[in-house]
């Protein structure tokens, strides 16, 4: 179903109703690019609340040109970015980035690690969030170049520029853990 | 490089994390219920007009009602009647007086039920309530609102994601500083704290790891007495609070808060301790 046609069909619900309905439709893809940004799965959670309460508030100006989903990423964007930049999340941000890196374990430990560590979630979860957002949604979600640029308000030639730049990192990342895609 | 095409990218982390990850039904149900809280009515302005018309016809019956008193006690015998007035003023000043505590080191007085907002801003979101006031009074109408049909095939359920908005707030988002309130508060988490646990003992035998319990509701033992009473007891003492702190004390005192000299608070006190 294209999305103009379903956008008709939501459009008939009431506002609860539609709510409800955009949640089923996009609530897990929602989740999934919050914790692309804040790579923590309750925070994600929160965020996916407040991206629906924040649709639900402003369903009024909803551009009706635009997709539901383009719209709903572009609100998910904007929370998770204003999350990281939160006082409150640089406060944990310290310890997470410490249990992250931490080398001081012992050989079993290493061992059971290693097979969480060495895994391409991980190795895109560690490239820094300008590059990760564009290669989730270019390569997890096959968003076009121009969705892309409706979603993050990029210039094409920049999204274009951080997906290369994004695939080598990602590719070096990758060969630094031995992963074969 | 042909390696990394990445053409697999999207299977791989489906596999390993992505494929995991859903917005849980708990979470759709909070978000139903934030914006059925926020959607109750707001109470009309009244007209200018209406409010100064009103305020004089309060003056004028203020004053006939003075005059009234004031024309009784010219008319009664002087003395029993002084005496009967001066002890019903007492009396009304004794009742009126807020509970004062000493401070046995500085000798300094403080009024039990002053209290300070202390909710945490940099936590409050866009739509959240801005302050404790305001979310009390929002909290307490959430409470009171009629069960959704959605919920009524389990209403423990519903306390409970009821109890876990309340806990998830308090403290994090809104606190107050002040003798009475503080214990109200204090009450108010360990109710709700209960609701909660409660619910956990419901699917504690499936033994539920980092899944969303909801998804195995039909196997949940039925809830315990002991949920439905806290429940209760919240829905109580967050009315009283909110008559408390946000109608001058008028309205329907439940007996649950220290706010309210409430009369039934050991009872409370004491459900909680067992």
């Amino acid at each position: 179903m294209n999305s103009l046609h379903l956008n008709g069909k939501l459009r008939m619900l009431s506002k609860e109703e539609l709510l409800t309905q955009l949640m089923d439709d996009y609530g897990d893809m929602v989740k999934k690019l919050a914790y692309t940004y804040v790579k923590d799965i309750n925070l994600a959670e929160d965020i996916t609340q407040d991206v629906f309460i924040n649709c639900y508030h402003n369903l009024h100006v909803f551009n009706e040109n635009s997709s539901y989903k383009t719209w709903i990423y572009r609100i998910t964007v904007n929370r998770s970015k204003d999350i990281l930049k939160s006082n409150a999340y640089k406060r944990v941000l310290p310890f997470k980035k410490f249990n992250l890196i931490s080398k001081e374990k012992s050989p079993e430990l290493s061992v059971i690690d290693k097979s969480i560590y060495n895994s391409v979630a991980d190795s895109l979860l560690v490239l820094p969030s300008k590059y990760r957002e564009i290669l989730y949604l270019f390569y997890y979600e096959e968003l076009k170049i121009i969705e892309i640029n409706e979603i993050t308000s990029l210039k094409e030639a920049t999204i274009k520029t951080r997906l290369s730049r994004g695939k080598q990192l990602l590719k070096k990342e990758l060969e630094r853990r031995k992963i074969e895609l | 490089m042909s390696k990394y095409e990445f053409d697999n990218i999207k299977k791989h982390l489906n596999k390993e994390k992505y494929g995991k990850i859903s917005f849980s039904d708990s979470g759709k149900d909070r978000v139903l219920m934030k914006i059925t809280s926020s959607n109750k009515p707001k109470k009309k302005k009244m007209p200018l007009f209406q409010k100064l018309l009103l305020n004089a016809a309060a003056v004028v019956a203020f004053m006939v009602m003075g005059a009234i008193v004031v024309n009784e006690v010219q008319e009664s015998p002087k003395t029993s009647v002084s005496e009967k007035n001066t002890e019903t003023i007492e009396k009304k000043v004794v009742q009126e007086k807020p509970e004062q505590t000493v401070h046995a080191s500085s000798g300094e007085t403080t009024n039990d039920k002053e209290w300070t907002d202390r909710t945490v801003a940099e936590n409050i979101e866009n739509f959240d309530a801005k302050n404790l006031k305001e979310w009390i009074a929002v909290t307490d109408e959430m409470f009171k609102a009629t069960l959704a049909d959605v919920h009524a095939d389990d209403p423990a359920h519903y306390y409970y994601l009821s109890a876990s908005n309340v806990n998830g707030n308090l403290g994090f988002r809104y606190d107050a500083e002040g003798i009475a309130i503080e214990k109200d508060l204090k009450n108010l988490q360990a109710l709700t704290g209960i609701v909660e646990e409660e619910h956990k003992k419901r699917y504690a035998h499936l033994n539920i790891e980092n899944e969303n319990p909801f998804k195995y509701k039909d196997q949940f033992k039925p809830a315990d007495e002991r949920l439905f009473q806290a429940h209760k007891y919240t829905a109580d003492l967050i009315s009283d609070i909110n008559v408390a702190i946000n109608k001058d004390g008028k309205g329907t005192n439940n007996g649950y808060a220290y706010m309210l000299d409430g009369d039934k608070i050991k009872e409370l006190e004491s459900f909680i301790k067992n």
